[in-house]
Order: C-alpha cells, then sequence, then structure tokens
C-alpha cells in the first residue's frame, strides 16, 4: 500500500503544476484580449485591401502578381507558435501544410519555431523564417517577410503562394486555411472601365507591395489570436486535470491515514488484550 | 440634402472614419482631388497629405495621411491609408520633434544616415503640423 507520505508529496508536485497553468492561462488571456482588440481592428484594411485588388486585377493585366506561373515551385507561409501547450493548435497547422503540397514542389516559409522545425523535419526547404514569432507579433518584420516573399515572386522563382493559418472564429474557436494569395484571382466578371491614377502600370507595382503586406500580417494577427485561444483553452483544461487530481488524491490520503489510524487502534487494542 | 455617398476611411491598424459623405477632397498622386457623388469609378494612389471631408450635416473632418489608396465606386468610397490622424489627435509639439530630428538626420553627414526614410518622416511631419496648424485656427 502506498504510504501517507507519497501521496502527500504527490499531492504537492500536482499542485504545483496546476499553479503553472493557472499562470499561463492567465498570460494567455491577457494576450487573447490584446490580439483579438488588435486583429478586430485590423480586418477592415485587409478586407478592403483584397477587395481593392481584385477590381484593379479585374481592369488590367500588367503585374507579375497577377500571373499564375506553371512550373515555378509554390510557397507556403506557414504560422505556428514558437511553443507548444497549446492543443492541437501547432499539429492542425502542419497537417494542413503536409496536404497543401510536398517537399518536392513547395518551399516554406516559417513564421512560428514549431511550424519551422517539423516542416524543416519533414524535407522542406524553408526559404524565409521569421522566428520566433513572440507573443505580439512585429508588424514591420512580418512586412519585411512579405516584402522579400514578394521579391522572389517577382524574379519567378515561385509560382504561387499559399497561407497556411488558423483563422480566428471568436471564442475559443479557430479554422485551419490554405489560401491562396498570389496570384492574385480576378473573379469571372467582364473588366470594368477604371480611371487609374496614376496609370495602372505605375501604380500597381506599389500596390501589390502593400496588399501582400496586409494579407501576410493580417494571417499573422489571426494565427495570433487563435494561438493565445488554443493555449487558454488547453491550460483552462490541465488546470481542471489537475484540480481533480488534486481532489482523488486528497481522498486517497485520507483513506489510507484512517487505514492507518484503524490499524493502529486495534493493535492497541490487541496488545491491550493480550495483557489484560 | 445634397446627394451624399458612403465613406470607409482604413488604417492598417485601425477604422479612422466611417460614415455618409457629400464631399472629399484627397491628397492624389498629382495634385488635390475632389470626390462628390456618382463620381466615375477610379483608383488612385495618395501621398502624404490631408484628407478632408465633409459629411452630409455639413461638418467638416480632417486626417493628416501619409500614403496609400483611393477606390471610388459609384456611390461608395474607400480610403485605404498608411498612417492617418485626425486634427484633435494630432500632437503639435511631438510633430515638431520628429520634425527636428529628421532635420538633424538630414544636416548630418554621417553615412548611417538613411536619407530616403529621414525624407519621408520629415514629410509626415511637416505634414502633420501643416495639417493641424491650419485646423485649429
Amino acid at each position: 500500500m502506498i504510504s501517507t507520505r507519497d501521496i502527500k508529496s504527490k499531492i504537492r508536485t500536482v499542485r504545483n503544476i496546476e499553479q503553472i497553468c493557472r499562470a499561463m492561462k492567465t498570460v494567455a488571456s491577457i494576450r487573447l484580449r490584446r490580439a483579438e482588440e488588435r486583429l478586430r481592428r485590423a480586418r477592415p484594411y485587409r478586407q478592403g485591401m483584397a477587395a481593392l485588388v481584385v477590381r484593379a486585377a479585374r481592369a488590367t493585366q500588367g503585374h507579375p502578381f497577377l500571373q499564375e506561373r506553371p512550373g515555378a515551385r509554390t510557397a507556403m507561409l506557414v504560422v505556428t507558435s514558437d511553443r507548444g501547450l497549446c492543443g492541437g493548435y501547432n499539429a492542425n497547422a502542419v497537417r494542413r501544410a503536409l496536404a497543401t503540397g510536398t517537399p518536392e514542389e513547395t518551399v516554406v516559409a516559417a513564421v512560428g519555431r514549431r511550424g519551422e522545425m517539423q516542416l524543416a523535419h519533414r524535407g522542406y526547404e524553408i526559404v524565409e523564417r521569421v522566428v520566433p514569432i513572440g507573443g505580439e507579433p512585429e508588424a514591420a518584420a512580418i512586412s519585411r517577410l512579405a516584402d522579400r516573399l514578394g521579391e522572389r515572386y517577382e524574379r519567378g522563382e515561385l509560382g504561387r503562394l499559399v497561407m497556411v493559418y488558423s483563422r480566428f472564429l471568436g471564442g475559443a474557436r479557430s479554422e485551419v486555411q490554405a489560401q491562396m494569395v498570389l496570384p492574385v484571382a480576378p473573379k469571372e466578371e467582364a473588366p470594368e472601365e477604371l480611371i487609374f491614377e496614376p496609370p495602372a502600370r505605375e501604380m500597381l507595382p506599389r500596390l501589390m507591395r502593400r496588399y501582400l503586406r496586409a494579407e501576410v500580417l493580417g494571417a499573422v494577427l489571426e494565427a495570433s489570436a487563435s494561438e493565445h485561444a488554443a493555449r487558454m483553452a488547453a491550460m483552462t483544461a490541465a488546470t481542471d486535470n489537475a484540480e481533480e487530481m488534486i481532489r482523488s488524491l486528497t481522498l486517497e490520503y485520507n483513506k489510507a491515514r484512517q487505514a492507518g489510524i484503524t490499524r493502529e487502534l486495534s493493535e492497541l487494542v490487541g496488545a491491550a488484550e493480550a495483557t489484560a | 440634402m445634397p446627394p451624399h455617398y458612403e465613406l470607409a476611411v482604413l488604417a492598417h491598424d485601425h477604422t479612422v472614419y466611417r460614415g455618409k459623405v457629400t464631399s472629399l477632397v484627397a491628397p492624389a498622386w498629382e495634385g488635390y482631388l475632389g470626390v462628390l457623388a456618382h463620381h466615375a469609378p477610379m483608383l488612385a494612389e495618395l501621398v502624404t497629405g490631408e484628407l478632408s471631408v465633409v459629411d452630409e450635416r455639413g461638418a467638416r473632418s480632417s486626417f493628416a495621411v501619409s500614403g496609400g489608396y483611393l477606390e471610388v465606386g459609384w456611390n461608395r468610397v474607400m480610403a485605404l491609408v498608411e498612417a492617418a490622424e485626425s486634427v484633435e489627435e494630432i500632437d503639435v509639439e511631438r510633430a515638431h520633434g520628429a520634425e527636428e530630428r529628421a532635420q538633424r538626420r538630414l544636416r548630418s553627414r554621417e553615412s548611417n544616415v538613411d536619407v530616403a526614410r529621414a525624407q519621408v518622416a520629415l514629410r509626415r511631419a511637416l505634414n502633420r503640423v501643416r495639417v493641424a496648424e491650419k485646423r485649429r485656427r
């Protein structure tokens, strides 16, 4: 039978773990609130930019971002977290990345350490990285990543750019997406008359760069909110489990203690009877 | 009521303005550009300058913006701007500080000065000061 002292030390261990989980949960919930607010404020710009670019694409054809390049490799931008303890958050993104393209025809731009490690391990070439992503992704670093990807695409190194990330749905919910960003797909509508000022040829290179920045930053902000939500949910579950464990261990401890007392009593009584 | 249209001014990190307006004047590539209701579809690139709008009640709002795009649909206009501050938000002292810093960087002949960036910073600072002072008087 397990001794009361062993049970006691076990309870202490679990209590320590519970405290750590609770602290991580608190941190995640604060970060989630901030990430959610940042995302809410950033979403309209990204949506507006995407709509504007689709409209421009319908009225013109003059930029590499608008043309598909069969034959060239696809780049996958994969957004994950730096650390684990966030449930299936990273596993889901990595699984989606594996399903999106093989290592032979796909290269990876990694944001976040987990995705970088796991995809490199699976044989993908990591051509760009923003690691670590940190708790609050830095807009400047993400914009530079977008610019570098754009340059690779313009040089003809890349045929397509797909972003794999978790879109934040509110609460603790998110959904992994594989979204094609380049080439920009014009809608199947008749080209419309659109006045460009300055002329499209001059405007498009700058516009396309802004578009790419908005998309990449938007994806990272979505993923960041999803990460904190996932971590908060995971840590809430872990805290609850630890509490449950402490409860059952305490019960076991009391039983063991009671058994010890009963045994000692019966020994005493036995001894008393023997000497009587 | 004069003819009006829906306007949204969006910066990458917040919504600057949303509402019904009768006119706007924006700093376009080749000078200031006015947009009334029923303007033909257009896509214009914006530079650093003042974006001012008159809403359906005749009230004017003014923003210092630095670069972006103006998308004009038949009765809906969207401005996507790099950065925007309304007149009330502009901290004139800070803008003056930024102006001085940029001037100093441009004057110093050290090789590590990024001239292009300093010039952009200077242009933005001057723009903020100008927009703020013009509207406050």
